[in-house]
Order: C-alpha cells, then structure tokens, then sequence
C-alpha cells in the first residue's frame, strides 16, 4: 500500500473524543438519544445526534475502537474519503432509521458510521495494496460484514452487539445503511480516479508532454 | 358325604354386586369468573375510554372473587365431600406472589402488589377498583379466572379393595386434573381492557382409593401452580405484544381505545415498554473481521 502520510487524523479523533465525552453524561445522552416521539415533534436533531451518544460504557468502546482504528487508517491515506464514509454513514443510518425501521422508538449508538468507515477502510486496502492476499482478506471481510447484517436483518439471527444496554436490541439496518454509504464512497473515489487515468492516457496534459520531451 | 354346591349364578351375581360397589367417578370443578367481578348482572355496559397510561407502571394482580366450586358423582370407596373444596386464599396468595416476582423486576413496572380477595367484594364492578386504585395507588389491575375440573375415576383393579390390605396398596384410582387459568389486564381509569392471556396445565395420577383424597388435593395445589407459570411465560409474551401495539396509538388494533403512553418526570423508559429500544452496536463478528483485517495488513507490511 502507498500514499501514507504521516498528518494526525484530528477528525477521527475529534469524533471518538466528542462522542465519548457525550456518551458520559446521561443527561447529555438523553437530550441527544433519537426518540421517534420527540423527532416527530420537531426535535430533529436527535436523528443525527443519536449516532453521538451510547447507552453502555463498553458499546461505546467497540463502537469507538472501530471508528478510530478505520477512520484513523482511513483519513492519514485519504481524509476526504474518511470524510465523506463518515458523513454519508450518519446520513444513510439517520435515513434508515427514522424513515425505514417503524419499530424503532429509540436509538443510539455510532455502528452506523463505523461500519462505513470499516468498509470503507476495507475496500480502501483492496483496491490499492500490493499484495493480492491482502485483497482477498479485505473483500472476504467486506462480505463478512455485510452477510452478518444480513442474516440479523431478513434472517432474524441475534448475534448480539457488545455490552447493550438493557432492554435494547441491535439495530442490523443501521449496519447495513452504513455499509452502504461507505462502498458507495470508496466506488466514488474510484470512479473519479479511473476518469483521471482515463484522460490522461487520452489527452496527456502539457506539463506531461513537456517532461517527455 | 355330600359336598356342597355353588350355583354358579350366585358366584356371578356375587361378583357383579362387588364390581358394582368398587366401580364409581367423581367430578369436581372449581371456577372463578372475571366478568361476573365487573359486569354483574343487572349492570349498565361500561364502555372504555381512551387510555393514558403513565410509565413505569403500579399494577395490582388478583383473583377475581366469587368462586364456586361443585361435586358430582360417587364412589364406593371414596367420600366425596372430602374432595377438592375451593381454593385457599393462602394457596391464591402464594400463586400471586408467583406472578409478582416474575414481573417486579421489569424496568416500567414500579411496583407489582397482590390483592387479597377479601379486599374485592363480589360483583364489585369497576367501583371496587376505583377504590382499590385509590388506596394502593394503582394504574393497571391484573385479573385471574380460574376453571379447574378433576376427574376420579375406579378402575377395575378396585376388586382387590375388598380384600382390605388392596385399599391400602392397589393404586386403583385415575386421578387427572385440568386446570385454566386467564389473566385479564384492566387499566382502572380508563375501564378498558389492555389485554388477556391465559395458562394451562393438564396431569394425572394414580392413588388407592384411601389416599384418593388427599391425592386429588395435592394435584389441585400442583396443577395451579403449573398453569400459572404457563401464564407468565404467556404473560410475558403479551406484555411484548401489547408494548408493541401501543406503538401504533391503539389498544388492540382498529377499533380499540387509543392508547398514550408517557413517561413520569425523570423517567426514560418507554421505549423499552414499547420493545422499541435499539442500538447500534459493533458485535464481536465486526471486532474478529477487523481483527484478522489488521493482522493482515501487518504481516504483509512486515513481509514486503
């Protein structure tokens, strides 16, 4: 794999230190938590903020250990994509919630964005490392993830997230939204990188018909 | 010398006569309704309001009072009378407590209290709760039914009961017991039923004839017992429904009370009542994928 910069990935790190801080305080917590009711009494920032706050100290830790450790791995290689997996996690899982997933009265929890970031992370390495191995481990981990969703969501598997709080079931929709978001960042990416190639192999620029010359 | 002669009619009329008196079934039932409890005869119908119920919960649980109990039928050996009888409040109060501790512990159920059936008057109505609601501070009452019917029956091994030593040791006797029991949830205020689930239980045995009674007795306490943590079981399952079916601002689907639920200051349980809590929470199939991902990458890093 190329392209590793050495910058510290501050938004990663902005984002597991805000929502960690949040997670703490159960007054927070509670002004933020999404609660249908409240969202459809004009509260709509709770379907956003949600994503910020957990209700159990060791589901913020796996929630927030993934989202450093992929977004972190993500953002030094390319920020805007770390960036955009994130951003288009919340979305994609605020859309899934609220507009998809009647049953659900209340939610929270940051899987949503760390799935993307993971997925993304994945992807990220299977289309640019060297190694061919490498490739398959990260596409067979994509794949794990999704068919885990899956299998939760059609399938009506529990495989139980960790530490929820009590009375709480996972939410796999929210999994699988932000999956979603972070494959459709990365083929973004890619898609943009391919037109680049594609035009240069075309109409090299001038700078490149000079330094041939 | 002449030896004596048996008519051989005589010895089958001799036999059938003993068949006869060892042969017998007795039958007793014991019952309790809810809607004789509220709606006695001669009362006006009482329609149910809209429901507002406030979370979490004070919920009263009790046996709806006036049961009867019957006996038919006889038995050469056995004294009816001393068979079955009704309910003890001791053994309704146990049965409630049961009930109690199995949902005390829930999140949105700040308190779950049995109610002995000497505070319920018979045809009590809805009056009988209002006061009870008042004096124990409660919002929702469970209400328990009962039909339990026991059956005796001799069969034909009870033709060694006439050898005496038989009655004591030949197990002749078919006892089984079926036992129902249906739990109407009420919210007081509102008259309206929330819903209703019910338990059961069937079993049998066998006994002599002399420990027939104490036998049946002993079946009755057990059969309760079994049908009402089949109750809770289904209790527990109907709670969940209706946590649910509250969601969609009904009782019982279309043409039900509407249903509200709030919450009580400083309380933030209604989405669990409502089985709508959910989390986004990263499993341990994440972690392990992730896990092999990184150890991945550091090896080939090492390697290349």
């Amino acid at each position: 794999m190329t392209g590793v910069s050495t910058r510290v990935p501050w938004l990663t790190t902005l984002f597991v230190a805000l929502a960690a801080s949040l997670s703490a305080s159960p007054a927070v917590s509670d002004a933020l938590v999404y609660r249908r009711a409240a969202v459809e009494a004009g509260e709509v920032w709770r379907v956003f903020t949600a994503q910020w706050v957990h209700g159990s100290a060791s589901m913020a830790f796996a929630d927030l250990a993934v989202v450093a450790l992929c977004g972190g791995f993500l953002e030094r290689r390319h920020r805007g994509l770390a960036l955009g997996a994130a951003v288009g996690g919340l979305l994609a899982v605020a859309l899934a919630v609220h507009g998809t997933q009647a049953q659900v009265t209340h939610f929270d929890g940051s899987s949503g964005v760390a799935a993307a970031l993971f997925v993304a992370a994945a992807l990220w390495i299977a289309l640019r490392s060297g190694s061919g191995r490498l490739r398959v481990l990260s596409i067979l981990a994509v794949v794990g993830i999704f068919a885990k969703a899956a299998l939760e969501q059609w399938a009506g598997w529990q495989l139980t997230g960790v530490g929820l709080p009590e009375g709480a079931r996972v939410l796999p929709a929210a999994h699988l939204a932000g999956g979603v978001a972070g494959a459709c960042g990365v083929a973004w990416i890619a898609r943009g990188r391919g037109r680049e190639r594609t035009r240069c192999a075309s109409d090299p620029s001038p700078r490149i018909a000079a330094g041939a010359a | 010398m002449r030896r004596p002669t048996v008519s051989i009619p005589l010895v089958v009329c001799v036999f059938a006569a003993l068949a006869c008196c060892s042969c017998g079934s007795i039958a007793v039932r014991k019952t309790s309704n809810v809607l004789d409890y509220l709606y006695p005869e001669g009362t006006a119908a009482i329609p149910a309001r809209d429901v507002s119920l406030t979370l979490p919960l004070r919920v009263g649980v009790a046996f709806a009072p006036g049961g009867t109990s019957s006996r038919s039928g006889g038995s050469g050996w056995i004294d009816a009378t001393a068979m079955g009888g009704e309910i003890t409040e001791a053994q309704k109060l146990e049965l409630l407590e049961r009930i109690a501790e199995a949902f005390g512990d829930r999140d949105y159920i700040a308190s779950v209290d049995p109610i002995p059936s000497l505070y319920l008057s018979s045809g009590g109505s809805f009056e009988n709760l209002d006061q009870l609601a008042q004096a124990m501070g409660l919002n929702v009452v469970v209400l328990l039914s009962y039909d339990q019917a026991q059956f005796n029956e001799t069969s034909n091994w009870s033709l060694t009961y006439w050898t005496v030593v038989g009655a004591y040791v030949v197990k002749g006797e078919n006892n089984q017991t079926q036992t129902f029991v249906d739990a109407a949830v009420y919210d007081i205020p509102s008259r309206a039923l929330l819903f209703r689930t019910a338990g059961s239980d069937v079993r049998g045995g066998r006994s002599t004839p002399i420990e027939s009674a104490e036998a049946v007795r002993s079946e009755s306490a057990k059969s309760f017992e079994n049908a009402i943590d089949d109750l809770i079981r289904n209790l527990d399952d109907g709670l969940k429904a209706f946590g649910e079916e509250a969601k969609t601002g009904r009782v019982r689907g279309q043409g039900t009370p509407a249903i509200e639920v709030k919450a009580a200051p400083g309380y933030s349980g209604v989405a669990k009542f409502e089985n709508g809590r959910y989390s986004g929470a990263i499993g341990v199939v994440e972690l392990c994928l992730l896990g092999v991902l990184l150890g991945g990458a550091a090896l080939v890093r090492r390697r290349g």
